[in-house]
């Protein structure tokens, strides 16, 4: 009985002892990540976030549909292209979720660390790389779907309800982040770089930074050839300090021939097989004897097989032809501008300004568009005999319609909105002229928005309604 | 006997020490009071020794009994237990009384706690081992459906190693655990998945299939809060206490008992598939391609699709035919000599037209082999019971199987007449051969292969190549399922021991202090091998097949996984009982509970396979590893106190002081009372000894339990890349760099427990002298503060904040009745059934969000909705006007014309039944038992993704008659007036349209795979059934004639289980879906199939 009595204290005070604060803490302590990190150690995520996640996956490919690059034949892409599944805010659920919480959330934690009463407030050159990492992502954000949450966006619990800023705060929101970015960058030009391998772009190196801020400033002045009458100028004195050659292009070229490290347009052609060749481009192509035809398409049974846009069968790739840039190049890099892009922007930008030298630019930007692809054939002979003539009567469309052929496909997303601020080239899907649907001018608010935004949330018809840089 | 104890002596186990010393003779008769029969086979033991016989075909027995023996102890299943004095007679008269239904019942309660059945002011509902058993179910979860009112077991497929989900009176939380605590001979068990499944990969078998039935002597279910509230804040969704063959009844010689079974397993339900239409899309024939939109059969011949041009300088012969230079070959025979053929690619041959039934071929007879053999004794010093056993399965589905072997061992010890000791241990070694499903599912080349293709005849794989794939498709999607079970390989092997030892020590007749410790551990292996080649797993399958492709396959995925449980469960109790006063006795019961544990998985995946067929990690070329560590720790409080007023009043009240470690520090530690009281009002003086109503009780309980969430401090994750459509994305390291981003969840460090109020009031009375037992419950639960991960918009740049918020809740009508409608000498019909409605509804979520979404694709999925019941189908919906019209597309140039049109993303259908009804059936005749189980699910409804397949595909049997016209009433589109921000149409005037006439068959195809394959409210079905769960007939040889081959019992059966007798789900089984957890039976990709299963058995008792 005594010994008990003992035995029973000692499970008590045992048990007191086995819960104690401390001891709970302890238990509870995340063993699986860690706390804190140096905003370097971010920047990695966000360019590949930025280049794979943003530009090479779900809103290219259903872009590449839209604009017909591509033709959709399998699953979701067929019924892209015939338009029933279309206006569901499901559709880009993902993209959205991805550009808030996985490329602006991380470029917006850079930011933060990197700015003044941040843990690395004298980084300047990470700070400026995040403002032009962020502002690309800002901008493919509204482009896709107009008006978004800006000002009041990415900060958790504290706001849990963003209101949602119109486009054209957002484009001047872009405008003076790509300035600020300059600044900082160039304040950081004489400091040591300890970005190197952190950055898969530049590898760290400013300059070039302010190079690809600058472009981005002139592709963003241009988009707003609808909304700005100055917007060619100030396009054109932005791409004065842009890219000077190929070199200097804002592209990601650090794919892997891996399982796990192969650009995303290869692994969709892999997993999915859901798009073919889309007779809309294949047609202009073949209408000027475009010999990057060669570059661009596969065969099949000999001959290329385009698929009509809107009316395709669902094949998979056992009717038509595919992209042999997606379908064979594994590490293909993706741009998030290209040279080539710039030189189209300068072109039609002059154009616009009535500056007779366009023509040289325009020549230039094929010129670089067959550089990229390793064409052989020759540039000058193509744009005499195919391109030139046609500009005496059809300039505007001519330059959107070789930056069209230039951009297939990994830079639908400039193509898709190209076509819906100028119209061109022409779109032949007949799905276009249905009642009920019609071309996607935009993409449906997501189901999270929808779902927990929804006070805020703008109520909108993807066929109906088109963005603000677009009317 | 000597083999015995030389084995119990290896056991550790002090043997039972038998001296005899002189003997007498005795004989006796053995006879039932309630019809004065003989009983027998009744088991006759002389108290506190060994010596012991059954009573013979005439309930008579003769007995040498030792000299100075005091009493025999008699006893036979089914009626009550006798203690006789012996005295100088010889002969002895031996009443028993027969306890259909016990009114004495022990029952044990939380903790382990004994208590009469009377004096439980809450209600339980035991299932004892031959009503588990009685038809083999080698499944513990499934053998409990429709044995237990409130409980509702939601079984994911037939497979081997199958998980459940169950939930008891509903559930409780609206995306946290939802099944109820496992406790196995007192000790709190692991019952849940590792992981869970989504809409891919397999399924992960719930840790409840490491215990065989055959070892389980009863099941007791403590379905509310009240009943359970000592167990503390694992035990919100109620208890399933188990205890196993102790051993105690089998007084006298040790007892062998051999239990066979062996059934054979088919799938339960084949969809119907059309038989008219072949391979192709646009009513055109195609040799390769997903779908059987094709041409009428008998046109295939002709076809002219173009298989190849040759455009070589020489003649290619094609199975005997020649192609000349600048020819083409046409896939129909018609145009090459070969009527009624066409050529096939992948077969390299002629074939001729004709339609097949793949899915009828696929699927296999599988089989279940159970033995299970079990050595106990019972004597004055203890008791014991050793068991091993063995199941194994083979699948239905090829590759598919399960071995499971277990071992048991429990032992109780009086040391004298104070310190008792015990074990209970169980071992166990589960291996399970799956298949993937979902999205990954194999079944997408068996229910949608087409109709003229031969999946079973032609050839996987090429020729010379055994890694390249053929199939009726190309591309990375619609592996051959023939292939895919050959080639890939998902095992999940368990390891596992638990167990807990005891000593117990009754100082006085009022006191008693018992100390048990117990540890659950096990280790699971995961193996998956995704075979180069493998188009789901980043390989192709090739659309050409001239000339044959030699090269070796790409793609190819290996994952391994191993997750590793270690849980330690330290009990201390103290119990104090005694008289307080004239007809007043209480008990009081005080103690303390740690329980620890510690769980680690390891996951790692290899991609980029170079060597088909070397199943190991080394032959990846790129290799991703994660770990992860958990830690968590619980330490309760508690007391329970008991009053007893009269044998008629009971009340009942507990507390526990909970702290858990998995919540932020200074919020750990928490408070829950209990109180329950039950009146015996048969014990009024006038209600007293009556035969009408012979007994009744009226209890009412309330209670209240929490459960912990888990807080997290904010950190940083490695990042990533990647999209729903691609398997792999882009993942780090890349170029020897990480990155790292912040996580997009938020934890908030004022988190409270979830807590949930619940009160219950039953009935129970039994009439006639217990020929009639009803027993009803109501209850009410409401669960508030729910923890749960509360989705933030995206723009906030996190996917959710991790908060109480919310609430759910429910109510419950229980309703038993057990009748005994026939009773004669040799007949006995007795009818128990259980009939149940449980609803819970989820009240409200958080500011802002009116759902969640618990598991599926991005549309449809299944969800916690709030106003609706849980969970809730949720996806796009058809178009309707405000008075619930359809909208149909009316613009006659439009290939839509005349069908629906597609609305919003909406609630689509409720998954929660109207009722389940089990009636359980026994009836007896001599040793002749016949039982069957009827099982009724009245409503609920399911998204059927297997159905919208085979719709889409154009292979099921609703898409023939092509010919015929469909019409559709509802609003023409153009005729709208508006249609509004919740995009519900006004106005507009109602038509009818019609389309798929003759010279319009196409309608068919744009009705089924564009528009309603794309509609998710279109494959939304009701989920009613009827089953006969379960049929069973034995036979229990006289014992007269088995004691002449030496044996104590025999008995053998035939049974057959889970047999659909009707539903109102078109084409396939509803009780297959998706998913584990909670939005279980609510979604089906193609799940795997049900079974139906045919069995005998056998148990030899010696």
């Amino acid at each position: 009985m005594k010994n008990l009595k003992y035995l029973f204290l000692l499970v008590g005070a045992l048990s007191f002892a086995s819960c104690s604060e401390d001891i709970m803490d302890d238990i509870n302590k995340d063993k699986n990540n860690a706390a804190q990190i140096q905003a370097k150690l971010t920047l990695p995520h966000v360019i590949v976030e930025s280049a794979a996640g943003t530009t090479a996956t779900d809103m290219a490919w259903y872009s590449s549909v839209y604009i017909e690059h591509n033709a959709g034949t399998h699953g979701q892409f067929y019924t892209a292209d015939k338009r029933t599944n279309t206006n569901e805010s499901s559709l880009f659920n993902n993209s959205w979720n991805s550009l808030y919480q996985s490329a602006l959330m991380p470029a917006n934690d850079i930011i933060k660390k990197c700015s003044p009463g941040g843990t690395e407030a004298d980084n300047t050159r990470l700070l400026g790389i995040a403002q032009i990492l962020i502002a690309y992502n800002w901008a493919v954000t509204t482009d896709m779907w107009g008006d978004i949450p800006f000002s009041e966006a990415l900060q958790g619990s504290l706001n849990r309800q963003p209101k949602y800023d119109t486009q054209e705060t957002v484009y001047t929101g872009i405008q003076k982040l790509l300035d600020d970015a300059i600044v900082n960058l160039t304040a950081s030009l004489t400091s040591a770089n300890t970005i190197l391998t952190y950055d898969y772009i530049y590898g760290g190196d400013a300059a070039k930074w302010i190079k690809a801020a600058n472009s981005l400033k002139a592709r963003y002045y241009l988009r707003l050839s609808n909304k700005d009458a100055s917007a060619a100028q100030k396009a054109l004195a932005a791409a004065a300090k842009g890219f000077t050659s190929a070199a200097d292009a804002f592209v990601f070229a650090k794919y892997e021939a891996t399982a796990i490290g192969e650009n995303p347009w290869y692994q969709f052609f892999v997993d999915r097989t859901a798009t073919s060749v889309g007779k809309t481009l294949y047609d202009l192509m073949v209408a000027r004897n475009d010999p990057r035809v060669n570059y661009y398409f596969t065969l099949k049974s000999g001959v290329i097989v385009p698929a009509p846009n809107g009316t395709a069968t669902e094949s998979q790739n056992a009717t038509y032809s595919v992209s042999k840039i997606a379908s064979e190049l594994r590490t293909n890099p993706t741009p998030l501008m290209s040279y080539h892009e710039l030189l189209f922007v300068i072109a039609e930008a002059k154009f616009r300004a009535s500056d007779a030298t366009y023509t040289t630019d325009l020549k230039n930007a094929i010129t670089a568009s067959f550089a990229w692809h390793k064409v052989t054939e020759s540039a000058a002979t193509y744009y005499t005999a195919n391109v030139e003539p046609k500009l005496a009567t059809a300039a505007l469309e001519e330059i959107l319609t070789q930056k069209y052929i230039a951009g297939y496909e990994i830079e639908s997303i400039e193509a898709y909105n190209d076509y819906r601020r100028t119209g061109f080239p022409t779109m032949k899907n007949p799905n276009n002229n249905l009642a009920a649907y019609g071309f996607v001018n935009r993409f449906p608010y997501p189901t999270t928005e929808e779902s927990y935004n929804s006070a805020n949330v703008p109520s909108i018809n993807s066929f109906k309604d088109k963005v603000w840089w677009a009317k | 006997m000597k083999k015995i104890s030389l084995l119990l002596v290896f056991l550790g186990f002090i043997g039972l020490q038998v001296v005899l010393a002189q003997t007498r003779d005795i004989t006796g008769t053995v006879t039932s009071t309630e019809d004065g029969s003989t009983v027998p086979g009744a088991s006759v033991v002389v108290k506190g020794t060994t010596v012991g016989t059954v009573t013979d075909m005439d309930g008579k027995f003769t007995l040498k009994v030792p000299q100075g023996a005091k009493s025999l102890e008699v006893s036979f299943v089914g009626m009550t237990n006798t203690e006789v004095l012996l005295t100088n007679a010889a002969n002895y008269q031996v009443k028993l009384e027969p306890e259909n239904i016990s009114v004495n019942e022990v029952v044990v309660t939380a903790l382990g706690i004994s208590k009469e059945k009377k004096a439980l002011g809450y209600a339980t509902q035991g299932v004892k081992s031959e009503e588990l058993n009685r038809a083999a179910n080698p499944s513990l979860s499934s053998a409990m459906q429709g044995k237990v009112a409130g409980v509702e077991v939601r079984p994911q497929s037939g497979m081997p190693g199958s998980s459940s989900q169950i939930f008891i009176r509903g559930a409780r939380f609206f995306s946290g655990n939802n099944n109820p605590l496992y406790v196995i001979d007192g000790l709190p068990i692991a019952s849940t998945n590792d992981y869970a499944q989504g809409v891919t990969g397999t399924d992960f078998s719930s840790r409840s299939v490491d215990i065989d039935p055959n070892d389980i002597e009863s099941i007791n279910v403590l379905k509310g809060q009240a009943a359970a509230a000592l167990y503390g804040m694992r035990a919100s969704n109620g208890v399933i206490i188990i205890t196993t063959k102790s051993g105690k009844q089998a007084k006298g010689k040790p007892v062998v008992t051999l239990t066979t079974n062996y059934t054979a397993d088919k799938i339960s339900r084949l969809p119907e598939l059309q038989q008219n239409y072949g391979h192709g899309f646009n009513g055109a024939f195609a040799a390769v391609n997903s779908n059987s939109w094709g041409p009428k059969l008998e046109n295939i011949q002709n076809s002219k699709t173009v298989f190849y041009k040759n455009t070589t300088t020489s003649a290619i012969n094609f199975d005997g035919v020649n192609i000349n230079p600048g020819e083409t070959l046409y896939l129909g025979g018609a145009n090459h000599g070969n009527p009624n053929m066409y050529y096939s690619g992948q077969a390299a041959k002629w074939l001729p037209v004709q339609p097949y039934n793949n899915a009828k071929e696929f699927f296999d007879v599988g089989g279940t082999t159970s033995l299970n053999l079990n050595v106990s004794q019972a004597g004055e010093m203890g008791n014991y019971s050793v068991g091993v056993g063995n199941t194994k399965q083979t699948g239905i589905i090829p590759s598919t199987g399960m071995d499971r072997m277990s071992f048991k061992a429990t032992a109780d010890m009086k040391m004298n007449d104070m310190f008792k000791v015990g074990f209970s241990a169980n071992a166990s070694n589960v291996s399970i051969d799956k298949v993937p499903s979902g999205n990954d599912s194999y079944l997408f080349g068996v229910f949608g292969a087409p109709i003229t293709y031969n999946l079973r005849d032609i050839p996987y794989h090429i020729a010379g190549n055994d890694y390249v794939q053929t199939s009726y498709r190309v591309g990375s999607v619609g592996d051959n399922p023939y292939w895919a079970t050959k080639n890939n390989k998902f095992n999940e092997a368990t390891r596992r021991f638990f167990g807990n030892t005891y000593i117990q020590f009754e100082p006085t007749k009022w006191l008693s202090f018992k100390y048990q410790f117990g540890g659950d551990f096990y280790e699971t292996d995961q193996e998956e091998i995704w075979q180069m080649g493998l188009a789901k797993a980043g390989g192709t399958i090739p659309s050409s097949y001239v000339p044959p492709i030699k090269t070796l396959p790409s793609g190819g995925k290996i994952v391994n996984r191993a997750y590793v449980y270690r849980n330690y469960n330290s009990l201390f109790i103290a119990t104090a009982r005694g008289k307080l006063m004239d007809q007043l006795n209480g008990e009081i019961v005080v103690g303390n509970e740690l329980n620890d544990e510690y769980g680690r998985s390891f996951w790692m995946q290899g991609t980029g396979l170079q060597v088909p067929g070397w199943n190991n990690i080394a032959n990846a070329t790129t290799q991703v590893a994660t770990e992860s560590k958990n830690t968590d720790r619980t330490v309760g409080f508690f007391a329970n106190g008991s009053l007893d007023w009269k044998g008629m009043l009971f009340l009942n009240a507990t507390g526990r002081y909970d702290v858990v470690s998995s919540m932020p520090r200074n919020n750990r530690g928490f408070f829950y009372p209990s109180v329950s009281l039950g009146w015996l009002f048969t014990e009024l003086e006038a209600l007293k000894g009556q035969s009408t109503l012979s007994y009744g009780k009226l209890r009412g309980s309330y209670a209240e339990v929490g459960a912990a969430g888990t807080y997290m401090n904010p950190y940083y994750a490695t990042g990533g890349s990647g999209s729903g459509f691609i398997t792999d994305g882009i993942s780090f390291p890349l170029g020897g760099v990480s990155g790292y981003i912040p996580t997009t969840s938020i934890y908030d460090p004022n988190l409270k427990p979830q807590n949930t109020k619940s009160y219950e009031i039953g009935f129970e009375a039994r009439f006639f002298n217990n020929r009639i037992g009803i027993d009803y419950s109501y209850t009410k639960q409401k669960t508030v503060d729910q923890i749960f991960a509360v989705p933030l918009a995206g723009s906030t740049g996190y996917a959710e904040e991790i908060r109480n918020a919310g609430s759910m809740s429910g109510y419950s009508h229980e309703f038993t009745l057990d009748l005994v409608p026939v009773k004669t000498k040799d007949f006995t019909w007795n009818m128990k059934i259980n009939w149940s409605k449980s609803e819970s509804k989820c009240e409200e979520l958080a500011e802002g969000v009116e759902n969640i979404t618990l598991v599926g694709f991005v549309d449809p999925n299944i969800r916690a909705y709030a106003g609706k019941t849980y969970p809730t189908i949720y996806g796009t919906s058809f178009l309707r006007t405000d008075k619930g019209e359809l909208v149909i597309d009316d613009d006659d140039t439009s290939p839509y014309y005349g069908m629906p049109m597609a609305g919003g993303t909406k609630a689509i259908g409720n998954v929660t039944p109207n009722f389940l009804l089990g009636v359980n059936n026994t009836l007896s005749f001599k040793g002749l038992t016949l039982s069957f189980l009827i099982d009724w699910k009245d409503g609920g409804m399911m998204y059927s993704g297997s159905n919208r397949l085979i719709n889409l595909y154009g292979t099921s049997a609703a898409t023939d008659n092509r010919s015929t016209p469909f019409t559709y009433t509802g609003v023409g589109y153009s005729t709208l007036e508006s249609i509004d921000d919740n995009d519900v149409a006004h106005g507009g005037t109602s038509s009818t349209f019609s389309r798929g006439g003759e010279g319009d068959e196409i309608a068919h195809q744009y009705r089924y795979a564009t528009i309603l394959g794309s509609i998710s409210e279109a494959n939304v079905f009701e989920t009613s059934f009827v089953k006969l769960r379960e049929v069973s007939l034995s036979y229990t040889f006289p014992k007269s004639l088995v004691s002449k081959i030496y044996l104590k019992g025999l008995s053998a059966s035939v049974s057959a289980r889970n047999i659909l007798l009707w539903t109102s789900l078109p084409n396939f089984d509803p009780e297959s879906s998706q998913g584990t957890g909670n939005g279980q039976s609510g979604f089906d990709y193609m799940s795997l199939p049900q079974t139906t299963s045919l069995g005998a058995g056998l148990t030899v008792t010696f």
